[in-house]
Parts: structure tokens; C-alpha cells; sequence
């Protein structure tokens, strides 16, 4: 059907320009054809108005008695006419119409004028032109007529069809099919380029091989291929900017939050040993812990403010950092290792215990073991993601759970993190994974990149990132799913 | 406890000092290896904190000369997250630990913590968590304050020996099972269980947690009440 749609233009303005000319030669060929049939009928009318009369002298002498026919003595061109003919026959007939001589069925109400007058008649299947005359003869005034099978315009119908109409069906029946023939593989080039241009991945901006297409095409590749160029040009100057960006931002920030981690430190130090006392009694110890303080007072809750403000712009630049380079990650330039599912698991557990610990959240494990073929930096930062997301808006006293093991019949190898929050509905599913994306209502800091990064990964492993819901319905589950020939067989050595 | 931060970069150097000297630790600041290497030589320090970037010699070069010159004092490398490689091949030069910057404060005071208990390990008798206190040499465990004794089990002290080599790690069940094996072939998780449970039972009373995690082992925490103390800098020198 691809083939049907690319090529009906050209194939359709190929059949018609083809199929009308045909068809007007078979007209023109069929109009000649009836006029030769007309003159050739011209001339048997001639010639059987030429041989009545003689038909008519034939006819020597009346019958010997009443009821007898006449006598008949045929004229040597009758003989002929008669012998020659196929299908010829005679009749002679008196003027009641009734049949004295010749065949049978060649009877008629006899003309009314002495004018000779024609007719056509089907016998036996075979059409007859047949001619009438009324003539003075030995025997009195009778009527002869005479019949002729072979009337070249009574055969014109099926000699046509024949000759004429048939050659001409098969013909363009034939050009039908071979224009399609020829157009299919005249245009065989242009599909596989259709083919090649569609089936692309859109990371996929290299060049396409001008040479393989036909020298018409070549300057529509080339111009494609400029194209490609600018774009992957393009594409790459971004991905380049974004990582020198964040990168660039990181060193402020290091030095940002270093000084407010230290600042929040001593605040909350102050806090705890002052408790409620005073203002002024907190601001004085505040300068007795530290003089570099006391000069701007501030409390805990604003540093403290002030720090998750912080923590959240270096999250934001590590984030669009880490998405540049999966984004300018080819996934073929570097080389897959092993990396062990149930040991990245733990690992990123280990990370992040102390977060769970603080809001009450009971992290665990639910691991089978696993080795697959992968990136490992990219996959633990897809797991962190999707840890730092579920811990982020699971409340206090929730589960979270790392699993890792096989899914489904396929026994395909996969990575999963389950809560039990509040879920995510079912119509914000789709646009979770996209970047920037944060489902309407939420009041938790984020910046919508975690999950586009974590999408990124499962894109360059050729996994897929599932987003359903917990079990018994609760919560939110993600899950990568990786293709059954990324595992490792555990018995490989 | 005397740490020797080497970073070039002003800024983030004033923060990780206000942050170290405020947790109540003696903080010498250089900014470049070379001088790092010159002070080392007379000074001693109870630990490092090396930037990986450094102007010149590298941090990387700077650990491995370090170590190279007998200094077995515990490293930490801070290095930029994309320094991938960088961190991996710190680790096998010598350092110990390493930190991405920028980094959070309390998580980088815990790995300080961390380390300089492994350290004062492998020189001293004493492991200490918390209120919690140790001594593997006279087989003495103790509360502090107040020195009020733990009376331990043979097999309780194995395993909590263990988690105090640790910690703040959580401990795999699996590879306390391992350890245990060692000197009791016919342990079962079960047993394993026996003891945490029993150790629990000891450890509440004077304000340390064992916590379950889940599908992995256990992790030894601080309860609620004594978290203040958690946070309690070592004494400064």
C-alpha cells in the first residue's frame, strides 16, 4: 500500500496518458472498419439488384397446369450466385404471396411498387439481406427475391468485437499492467529513500547515502542531507550549551551552598540550644558560635529555606546535565558492561536511607538477581531518579520499594520502584515522562526532569519506562523494562 | 581532630572550612597540592579533603603522592559529578571516600565521621556510635555518658562489632551471615535474628536502633531522643 501511495500520482498520469490515445486509435480503428462493411454492403445490393432481373427471366414458361409452379430455367449468374454463396437462396413468389419456387422461408408480403426493396432477415442464425422485385414474366407478374448470407455489414458487430475491440482491451489491459510493472520498478529507488527517511529514528541525523539513489533524486537527497546537517548541527550546539551551562553553574553553586550548608548548620545548632528563648538571647549565641553570623540575623526556618533553595538549583543544573549527556550519549559509542540489577539496588538504597529515615518512609528491597548488559552510571541515575521521586511524594509512614527480577511470560529482565502516595491518575500518565512536567496540584519541590531523564535512560538501553500503579491500586510504579537479550545468562561465566 | 582541606576555588574553601570548624574540627586550608605536599611533611592531619580539580598537580596526583610518602590518613575526594572515571581511579589511588559536589553539609560531616572511626579503628581499641562505646580491646561495651556497661553475649558482640565497623552503612544480611560464619559454622539467619533481636533488647535502653530494612538487613541508627547527640562533632583538639 506504501508502494500505492507514493507512485498513484505518476502511475495514474502515466495510465491516462497512456489509455486515452489507445483508446482513441481503437475508436478510429473501428470507424474505418465500418466504413469498409458499409461499401462492401453497397456492393452486394448492386450486385443482388443486378441478378433479380435476371432471376426474373429464368422463369421461361407457366406451370402446366394451375396449381403446377412455373417452369425455371436458372441463368448461369444465378447458378454461380446460388453455387458460390454459403448462405444464398431464391425465392420466386406470386403476387398473393404465396411461394412457387425456392426456399421455403424466404415468404413476405409481396412489395407494392415495381421498385426493388430491401430487407434483412435472421435465418439459422444467419442474418440475410435479401432484395424483392416485382417483374413481368413468362408466367405472369411474380416476385422474386433473392437472399445473400453473407452480408458483410450484418457480420460488422462480431467482426469488430473481434478484430478490433478485443485486440484493443487486451492491449490496454496489457499496458495497464505493465505501466504498473514499469513505474513499480522505476520508482523502486524512490521508495527504498521514502523508506530510509521514515523509518529513521529521529536521534538519528547522519547523512543519507546519495549514491544509492537515481540520478533524479540526487539533488533532493543532498538538499535532505543539508538539512540533516544543520539540524544535527544545531542540535548539538544546544546539547553543548546546556552541558557547558550547567556546568558552568555548578562551581557558584558549590560555593553557594557550602557557605548556606554551613550557615543553616550553626542556625539550627542555635536553635536547638536556645529552644524558644528570646530573640535577642538567640542572636547573641548566634555570635558566640559564630561572629561571621551575627552580623546578618537571620533564623533557622529562612536558612533553612534558603538552603532547600540551593539544593534544588544544584539538583536542576546536575539534572540538565546529566539529560545532555544522554541526549548527546550515542548509544553505539560506548560499550555496554555488565552491570548487576540487584547490586545497583542496594547501592542506591544504601544513598538515599537517610532521606527515608527522615520522613518515616519504610525503604525496602524486593530483589532477585540479575546482571544485564547496560550502562551503569545511566541506570543508577534512573533508579535514583525514580527513588528520589517516589520518596519525594510518598507521605511519612509510607512503603517504597526497590525491586529487581524478571517480568512477564518473556521473563524479561526488569528494574522497578512502587510507592504507595498518592499515585499518579491515570490521564497524567502519558505526560509524566516529558520534561518539565509536573502533574498539576503538587506542592513538592521538583523540576519535572527526573523522570524525562529516567525515560532518556530506558530509550538508550532499548527498554521501555512503565508508569502504572502500585499494588492494590495505591501509590505509583515505575518500571524498565529491558529486552530479553540485554541479561547476562547467570550461568555464563 | 586536625583536616586538611585542599581546594582552590575561595569560595566553596570558606564554606567547607565554616562548615568543618563550626562541627568542631581544626581546618587547614591550602589551595594547591604542591603546598598541601609541603605542609603534610611537617604537619600531621587526621584526614584529607582533596578537590579534585586543583591548579597544577591534581588531586588525583596528590593522593597518590600522599600515600606514596606513608601518609595513611583517610582521603576524601570532592570532584565534579562528570568526573566519572575520575572517582573510580580516586579510589584505587588511594583515597577512600569521595563526595560530588556541590554537596550537603551533613552528608559530607557523616562521611567525615565515618571515616575517622574507620581510622581511629585500626589505631585505637575504641569504636564508638553515638552514646555507644566499644572497647575490643578489654571486651568492655559502654553507654555514654556516665559509662554505664553493656553486658553483651560472645555472638551479640560479633554482630554488633560488625555493625559498628560499619556504620552509618546498612549492614546486608547476607554478608553478616558471612561474617558470622567464620567462627560459628552451623549459624542460620534465624540465629542471626535471635541476636538483633536480643541486641535490641540492650541497645534501646540507651538510645540506639537496629532498623530493618527490608529485603536487605539492618542499619544501626540513633533513636529520636539522642538524635542531638548523633549530630555531636567529635572534641576538638
Amino acid at each position: 500500500m506504501q508502494l500505492a501511495a507514493i507512485s498513484s500520482g505518476l502511475r495514474r498520469r502515466l495510465l491516462l496518458l497512456l489509455l486515452v490515445p489507445l483508446t482513441l486509435l481503437a475508436g478510429i480503428n473501428t470507424w474505418f472498419d465500418y466504413r469498409s462493411a458499409d461499401n462492401a454492403a453497397l456492393r452486394q445490393d448492386r450486385q443482388l439488384l443486378q441478378l433479380a432481373p435476371l432471376l426474373a427471366d429464368s422463369v421461361v414458361a407457366p406451370g402446366k397446369t394451375a396449381a403446377d409452379p412455373p417452369v425455371l430455367l436458372r441463368a448461369p449468374a444465378i447458378e454461380d450466385f446460388l453455387k458460390d454463396g454459403e448462405h444464398a437462396a431464391f425465392g420466386v413468389a406470386g403476387l398473393d404471396g404465396q411461394l412457387l419456387l425456392g426456399a421455403d422461408w424466404l415468404t413476405g408480403l409481396p412489395p407494392t411498387t415495381n421498385e426493388p426493396e430491401f430487407a434483412s432477415e435472421e435465418h439459422k442464425g444467419v442474418v440475410y439481406r435479401i432484395v424483392s422485385q416485382r417483374f413481368k414474366t413468362a408466367a405472369g407478374e411474380l416476385v422474386v427475391r433473392l437472399a445473400d448470407g453473407s452480408d458483410p455489414r450484418q457480420q460488422w458487430f462480431s467482426q469488430v468485437l473481434q478484430k478490433v475491440l478485443l485486440p484493443n482491451l487486451i492491449m490496454m489491459a496489457l499496458g495497464v499492467l505493465m505501466i504498473n510493472w514499469a513505474v513499480g520498478r522505476a520508482l523502486a529507488p524512490l521508495l527504498l529513500l521514502k523508506n530510509a527517511v521514515e523509518h529513521r529514528s529521529p536521534r538519528d541525523l547522519s547523512p543519507l547515502d546519495a549514491d544509492a539513489s537515481p540520478e533524479e533524486v540526487r539533488p533532493l537527497v543532498q538538499s535532505l542531507n543539508r538539512l540533516l546537517a544543520l539540524v544535527h548541527a544545531q542540535a548539538q550546539s544546544q546539547a553543548r550549551f546546556v552541558a557547558d551551562a550547567a556546568h558552568q553553574l555548578r562551581t557558584p553553586l558549590a560555593a553557594l551552598q557550602s557557605q548556606i550548608e554551613a550557615l543553616a548548620q550553626s542556625t539550627q545548632r542555635v536553635d536547638e540550644v536556645c529552644g524558644v528563648c528570646p530573640d535577642f538571647i538567640r542572636n547573641e549565641a548566634t555570635s558566640l558560635l559564630n561572629k561571621a553570623q551575627c552580623a546578618i540575623k537571620f533564623d533557622n526556618f529562612q536558612v533553612q529555606r534558603l538552603r532547600d533553595a540551593a539544593r534544588r538549583t544544584t539538583q536542576l543544573a546536575n539534572q540538565l546535565l546529566a539529560l545532555s549527556r544522554v541526549d548527546a550519549r550515542n548509544p553505539a559509542a560506548q560499550t555496554p558492561e555488565h552491570v548487576d540489577l540487584k547490586a545497583l539496588c542496594e547501592s542506591v538504597l544504601e544513598d538515599q536511607l537517610d532521606v527515608a529515615a527522615a520522613k518515616n518512609i519504610d525503604l525496602g528491597l524486593d530483589t532477585h538477581p540479575v546482571r544485564v548488559w547496560g550502562h551503569l552510571w545511566l541506570l543508577r541515575e534512573l533508579l535514583s531518579n525514580l527513588l528520589d521521586n517516589a520518596l519525594k511524594y510518598t507521605p511519612s509512614g509510607g512503603t517504597v520499594t526497590l525491586r529487581c527480577g524478571h517480568s512477564g511470560v518473556e521473563r524479561a529482565p526488569m528494574l522497578e520502584v512502587e510507592d504507595d502516595g498518592p499515585g499518579i491518575a491515570p490521564e497524567h500518565r502519558p505526560c509524566v515522562l516529558d520534561r518539565f512536567f509536573r502533574v498539576p496540584g503538587t506542592a513538592t519541590d521538583g523540576n519535572g526532569l527526573g523522570l524525562a531523564i529516567a525515560d532518556e535512560i530506558a530509550r538508550v538501553h532499548s527498554g521501555q519506562l512503565q508508569v502504572g500503579e502500585g499494588a492494590a491500586g495505591r501509590g505509583a510504579r515505575f518500571t524498565l523494562v529491558l529486552l530479553c537479550e540485554n541479561e547476562i545468562d547467570p550461568h555464563a561465566t | 581532630m586536625r583536616i586538611l582541606l585542599v581546594e582552590d576555588d575561595v569560595m566553596v574553601a570558606c564554606g567547607v572550612k565554616l562548615g568543618l570548624v563550626d562541627a568542631g574540627y581544626t581546618v587547614d586550608w591550602l589551595g594547591s597540592a604542591e603546598k598541601a605536599l609541603e605542609v603534610s611533611r611537617s604537619e600531621t592531619f587526621d584526614l584529607a579533603v582533596i578537590d579534585l580539580g586543583l591548579p597544577g598537580m591534581d588531586g588525583l596526583a596528590l593522593t597518590q603522592r600522599l600515600r606514596h610518602e606513608g601518609h595513611s590518613m583517610p582521603v576524601l575526594i570532592l570532584t565534579a559529578r562528570d568526573a566519572l572515571d575520575d572517582r573510580v581511579r580516586g579510589l584505587d589511588l588511594g583515597a577512600d571516600d569521595y563526595m560530588i559536589k556541590p554537596y550537603e553539609l551533613p552528608e559530607l560531616l557523616a562521611r567525615l565521621r565515618a571515616l575517622l572511626r574507620r581510622s581511629q579503628a585500626a589505631t585505637s581499641s575504641v569504636l564508638s556510635f553515638g552514646p555507644l562505646e566499644m572497647d575490643t580491646a578489654t571486651r568492655r561495651a559502654c553507654a555514654r555518658p556516665g559509662g554505664q556497661l553493656i553486658d553483651l553475649g560472645q555472638r551479640e558482640w560479633t554482630v554488633l562489632e560488625y555493625f559498628l565497623m560499619n556504620t552509618p552503612k546498612p549492614v546486608n544480611k547476607d554478608k553478616l551471615l558471612q561474617a558470622l560464619t567464620g567462627w560459628d559454622k552451623e549459624i542460620t539467619p534465624n540465629a542471626v535474628e535471635v541476636y538483633i533481636s536480643r541486641l535490641r533488647g540492650k541497645l534501646e535502653p540507651v538510645g540506639v536502633a537496629l532498623r530493618s530494612i527490608r529485603g536487605f538487613g539492618y542499619r544501626l541508627e540513633l533513636l529520636p531522643t539522642r538524635s542531638a547527640e548523633a549530630a555531636d562533632p567529635p572534641v576538638p583538639d
